[in-house]
């Protein structure tokens, strides 16, 4: 028997609760190619069971809760007998950032990354934030429509850390970090894009998107390419927002709401994924 | 026990062998007066692998992202700054910040250390052997970039005192013995709009090209080791001079990071840090 595990990582508000609600719900249905199946449930489910019965019923979720919810793991069995063990470390997010603020992090997440065989990073969509939007484009732009460029009303800003690192470059710190600690030399990386939905089909694939939105992990990937192979996804793991598409979205039963873009076993499998990172989906190219 | 990574802040000399350990790194030197651009010229490389403006170099990682990150600060809009600007280098030898870069066509990743100092340690450098000798990463350095204000080379007053300071300091590096054989000299006239705003694009252009015929014999050094390249990392929207930013930098650029490395270490695995070359430069 053997058991691979995956570590899944993410700024705040990157869809990682989502992501989980939704493979929760396609696991417990049965509707995970090759069989996977949950082993068990976890001793506490009440997390679980809110997020898939709020995404189940066309509820927004709340964000996770900093105080309340941190980390979360599901072990997940295939036929023959392979273990898949998924590890939300902190599915708030904001404990990455602690991580990148203090330069440390505790014993249990040590002990989660230097033993991880693939790694999921979530970013969204359309609310990565802050940007890095530079004081020389907004004179350019006002100079260029005949304004003045004038000084700004607010007084300046002494430099944080925390909210003022572009989120690209806070993802680039943490998963330098993260490789550079773990012990599989050859840990593929699944970049999630998440509410995938929203971008109204402006991009054909998560590279793409990356490509525009994020350059600095996009080359980081590409560059890091030869030792950590990495394949970039497009989900919307609720299907389409919630509110504004529920007509649409009550027909279909929940694990047939999410769309993927990139996977290799369906359009609604969010596992492809997961099992990509850990070499188990079988081949298939990007 | 946590466990405890880099602060992602700029190295100080003895820490930045942690880099040279594993790769052979190059060592940059960016060089000159205060507000001569040094500082400017970096953060906005940095920002070109943020923008993915194509240098034909692609972001491969950096051990010292926050030290980026901090400088350029007062860049961003969210500093609300009411113009754009950079943390003033100032103290003592400063850290040294650190890019890994690969060519947009695959090919290795290179490690290089910029470094960043403060223009006094340009000037004390100058003007004492002693304080030169002191920059033991002279001995190093693969590139010494010497950066010279192009808006003091607008008035005939300023701009011979500018041009000669600037190969003065190089003169110091060579009176010292430091100045390797195979060390490329880098002359960079920065703030392109400014002097052109001074004086025709004609004499701007020849100052440059005297500039570059009279270095090698000024310096005793062979030409093929001198490039001379004017920039406008920045241009002043006010000025609205029409150059776009970022004008010739991809050339000093390109220039850098084009073909191979310049310097292989002999050894990339040892046991005895005196047998680091790297570890020469150490104070």
């Amino acid at each position: 028997m053997t058991t691979k595990k995956a570590l899944a990582v993410g700024l705040y508000g990157a869809g990682k609760t989502s992501y989980l609600a939704a493979l929760y719900s396609q696991l417990k249905a049965g509707r995970v190619p090759d069989g996977a199946r949950l082993v068990g449930l976890p001793e506490d489910a009440a997390y679980l069971e809110e997020i898939s019965q709020r995404q189940g019923s066309l509820t927004t979720p709340h964000h996770t809760s900093y105080e309340n919810q941190q980390r979360c793991e599901l072990s997940i069995s295939f036929p023959g007998g392979s273990i898949v063990e998924l590890i939300f470390p902190d599915l708030h997010g904001e404990g990455f950032l602690d991580f990148l603020q203090d330069r440390e992090w505790d014993d249990e997440f040590d002990e989660s990354v230097r033993t991880s065989d693939g790694l999921l990073v979530f970013v969204h969509s359309t609310e990565s934030f802050p940007r890095h939007g530079l004081l020389d484009d907004r004179d350019e732009a006002r100079a260029a429509a005949g304004g003045v460029v004038t000084d700004s009303p607010e007084p300046p800003k002494d430099w944080d850390a925390r909210t003022m690192i572009p989120a690209q470059v806070q993802l680039v710190d943490l998963l330098q970090a993260v490789l550079r600690r773990s012990e599989e030399p050859d840990m593929r990386i699944a970049l999630i894009v998440s509410a995938w939905d929203l971008l109204d089909s402006k991009y054909d694939t998560g590279f793409d998107w990356a490509e525009a939105e994020m350059p600095l992990l996009a080359q980081f990937l590409l560059s890091n390419k030869a030792a950590h192979d990495f394949r970039a996804y497009g989900l919307s793991a609720q299907g389409g927002t919630f509110g504004e598409d529920d007509q649409l979205l009550e027909h279909k039963k929940p694990w047939e709401r999410p769309q993927l873009v990139g996977g290799s076993l369906g359009p609604n499998d969010v596992s492809s994924p997961l099992l990509w990172v850990l070499q188990m989906d079988g081949g298939g190219d990007k | 026990m946590p466990y405890t990574f880099h602060s992602g802040e700029g190295y100080e000399s003895g820490e930045a062998k942690v880099v040279t350990r594993d790769a052979s790194t190059e060592v940059i030197v960016l060089a000159g007066p205060q507000d001569s651009g040094k500082t400017t010229f970096l953060l906005s490389l940095y920002h070109t692998f943020l923008a993915r403006e194509d240098y034909g170099v692609r972001f491969s990682g950096s051990l010292t992202l926050r030290g980026f990150e901090n400088r350029a600060h007062l860049l961003r809009i969210a500093s609300h700054a009411p113009h754009a600007d950079v943390l003033h280098t100032s103290g003592e030898h400063s850290d040294y910040l650190h890019l890994q870069v690969t060519s947009q066509d695959g090919g290795p990743r290179r490690d290089v250390l910029f470094t960043d100092w403060a223009g006094e340690v340009f000037e004390r450098a100058t003007d004492y052997g002693e304080e030169c000798r002191s920059l033991t990463v002279l001995r190093r350095a693969d590139r010494i970039a010497v950066f010279i204000n192009g808006e003091d080379l607008m008035s005939e007053k300023t701009r011979y005192n500018a041009l000669e300071r600037g190969t003065t300091f190089i003169r110091r590096v060579k009176t010292e013995a430091m100045l390797r054989s195979t060390t490329m000299v880098d002359f960079v006239i920065t703030k392109l709009d400014l002097l052109r705003s001074g004086v025709t694009r004609e004499v701007a252009k020849s100052i440059r090209e005297q500039f570059e015929l009279d270095l090698p014999a000024q310096l005793e050094i062979d030409p093929d080791r001198i490039t001379v390249s004017t920039v406008c990392v920045k241009p002043d929207p006010q000025l609205q001079s029409g150059l776009k930013r970022g004008l010739g930098m991809g050339n000093v650029v390109r220039g850098w990071f084009a073909g191979a490395p310049a310097y292989v270490p002999p050894i990339t695995l040892v046991d005895s840090p005196s047998e680091r070359l790297f570890d020469r430069f150490r104070g």
